[in-house]
């Protein structure tokens, strides 16, 4: 990368637009104090990493006093092609190419358009501002091991690193705890009793069947025995009819006590139904009656109809008979008391009729439920002698197998042979168990094994790859470094910095304070420090792809004339691989560049 | 040097140490497949946890 025009505008004391070149391989500016050095060498970091060169500052702080806000912008080669960035302290950022004469918006972040350098590469490899030598060596190792590992672009391989040794630690935890279980896991004097379990279950399935068979054969000597079995299988059936009877009296004299108690009931019954025949004589009779009434009620309304025409007439339209009219009248009204005389009788006779219906009804009833209950007194009495006869029966074999001889001799062999073979059974259980639990342990020590094999492969695995990543990390760091410390060593050759015979600088084991002539670097004297400083930032520059230039703030402090010459030589040196952009306030020093693009602050 | 340019470095490495002392003849090339892409993670993944790690070099579940 190669710088070509700064742009600044209220940055600083740079309230106006001010355009300066700096293509070219030299661009020196001179200018007493205050005349804004500093500022564009700022103004060339911010449009670079977007952050301030001096520590502890933000972006709006470069903007000129009074200005909401300033900006920068740098125009500048890539991969030999033209790019512009533009940065306010607002934090506006645009990058474009040219094309021609137009420029393109590029997006910000793609390597192929501002080289890919962390702030701290950026300040480190290209720039070198005031008081910079002062802020480094006061910084604590650990930040220097920091800035080194920043420099060289090789944090993302420590971090990786450090996981892998943290992986390694968390292997050997694994492999501890794995071997650890394997050696609390013991058989405890456990054995494999298998061959002893097969052998008892043998002798267990033989006396099994030659018990069975003692069961089985007849034998003369056993007469009494078959006897009993005989008399014993009678009484359990006869037991098991007893039970079968019992529950179905239960289900018979359901609602009543006793069998006396529905005797009772039906006896009842059957003096109520006594009546059935009279109550039915009556139904019928009031029937008749009420079909006699209705007729003579017809006939009386017929009559009442013919004498109720012949109102009103002289003669009888039939007979051509004279009537009186009086005569008439006392007929009609004679036929209707009786009408309604009949019309009474006739409504009582109903009611009757009715009640004679309904009790007829419930004597009906009443037989139906006599015929249930007859039929339940039958069962009851049939359950009854049933269940007498089974309890007899069951009483019989009692007193049958009471009376029987006690256990003969033979009876007496095969009761041991049943008692061996049940305390066979109890030890071939207890064998079983025992059998049990030493496979459970034997199958988790099995168990325990595999494991223990599977973590010792693991850790031997993650301490393998530890391994690769260390070595990776030593020769990566060991190549770059050694690349800067040749380099660091010509510097400090050419400037006369060591006494006798050129020393090895070593910039990991010194963390970037190497000694010289095996004098610390704090204890040099300030153009000692000055010159190691710049020899080494120079060197560690060229690790850094696409720092092709370096922009120096008074790099002559602490310099005498003979030095300052040196300097002047190797610089002048560096270039053109290095572009060279010079700012100071020795106008000795701005003098011995006369070849230079020179602007005067 | 980037990401690409390491994991070659790192696979070089890793096969050199794998032919030495206690590491010999005791990985198979799958075993060297699995230990390079948990590398190259950890380079992309700074905040990779050491169980994710352990667990893409192993390839078995913790």
């Amino acid at each position: 990368m190669k710088l070509e025009k700064l742009v600044v505008q209220n940055i600083g004391i740079y309230r106006d637009k001010r355009t300066f070149d700096l293509s070219g391989e030299l661009t020196v500016f001179y200018g007493p104090n205050f005349s804004g050095k500093s500022t564009l060498v700022k103004a060339i970091y911010f449009a670079l990493a977007g952050k301030v060169l001096s520590t502890g500052l933000k972006p709006p702080a470069l903007a000129s006093a009074n200005t909401p806000s300033g900006t920068v912008g740098l125009f500048y080669q890539h991969q030999q092609k033209n790019f512009r960035i533009y940065r306010s302290t607002k934090a506006d950022l645009q990058i474009d190419q040219a094309a021609g004469e137009q420029w393109v918006r590029c997006a910000a972040g793609d390597a192929a358009v501002l080289p890919a350098l962390n702030p701290q590469q950026w300040r480190t490899g290209c720039f070198l501002h005031e008081d910079e030598l002062g802020e480094f060596l006061v910084q604590q190792p650990a930040t220097r091991r920091e800035l080194l590992n920043q420099l060289l672009g090789v944090e993302s391989l420590l971090k990786a690193q450090e996981i892998f040794i943290q992986v390694r630690r968390l292997a050997k935890r694994r492999e501890k705890t794995a071997l650890g279980l394997q050696e609390s896991l013991r058989l405890d004097g456990m054995a494999d009793r298998s061959v002893e379990l097969q052998t008892l279950k043998t002798a267990v399935a033989k006396s099994a069947a030659r018990l069975q068979a003692l069961h089985e054969t007849p034998s003369d000597n056993m007469p009494d025995e078959r006897l009993r079995q005989a008399w014993e299988q009678a009484k359990t059936a006869a037991q098991t009819r007893l039970a079968q009877w019992q529950q179905q009296l239960d289900a018979a004299r359901a609602g009543f006590n006793t069998r006396e108690e529905l005797a009772g009931l039906l006896e009842q019954c059957t003096q109520q139904l006594a009546q059935r025949d009279h109550a039915k004589r009556e139904l019928e009779a009031c029937t008749d009656l009420r079909i006699t009434l209705t007729s003579q009620l017809r006939q009386i309304e017929d009559t009442l109809a013919a004498m109720q025409g012949l109102q009103g007439r002289e003669a009888c339209p039939t007979c051509q008979q004279s009537l009186s009219s009086d005569l008439i009248a006392k007929l009609v009204s004679d036929y209707e008391a009786r009408r309604e005389t009949i019309l009474r009788e006739r409504e009582s006779v109903e009611a009757k009729e009715r009640e004679a219906r309904e009790t007829l009804q419930m004597l009906d009833d009443l037989s139906r439920k006599q015929s249930e209950l007859e039929r339940r007194l039958q069962q009851w009495q049939q359950i009854e002698m049933e269940l007498t006869a089974a309890q007899t029966e069951m009483e019989t074999w009692e007193t049958k197998l009471a009376a029987l001889a006690p256990l003969s001799p033979a009876d007496e062999s095969r009761e041991k042979l049943q008692q061996e073979l049940d305390a066979q059974r109890r030890r071939l259980a207890e064998l079983e168990r025992e059998q049990m639990l030493y496979e459970q342990r034997r199958q988790a020590i099995l168990s325990a094994n595999r494991q223990a094999e599977t973590v010792i492969k693991h850790r031997l695995l993650s301490e393998w790859a530890a391994d690769a990543v260390a070595r990776t990390v030593q020769a990566v760091v060991g190549i770059s470094l050694k690349q800067a410390e040749a380099e660091i060593t010509t510097c400090l050759q050419s400037f006369g910095l060591f006494r006798s015979q050129p020393q090895k600088i070593d910039l990991e084991q010194s963390q970037l304070l190497p000694d010289i002539d095996g004098r610390a670097l704090q204890t040099l004297s300030g153009s000692e420090k000055t010159i190691l400083y710049l020899s080494m930032k120079i060197a560690l520059s060229r690790l850094m792809p696409g720092a092709d230039f370096l922009v120096l703030d008074d790099p002559t402090l602490h310099l005498d004339a003979t030095r300052r010459e040196k300097l002047r030589d190797y610089l002048l040196g560096s270039t053109p691989a290095k572009q060279i952009v010079i700012f100071t306030n020795d106008q000795d020093f701005a003098g011995l560049f006369a070849s230079a693009k020179r602007f005067d602050l | 040097m980037n990401n690409q340019d390491l994991i070659a470095r790192f696979r070089e490495k890793l096969r050199a140490a794998g032919k030495e002392g206690k590491y010999a003849r005791k990985f198979m090339p799958e075993d060297e497949e699995r230990v390079c892409k948990a590398f190259a993670l950890a380079l992309e993944n700074a905040s990779l946890s050491e169980t994710l790690l352990f667990e893409l070099l192993t390839g078995e579940k913790t």
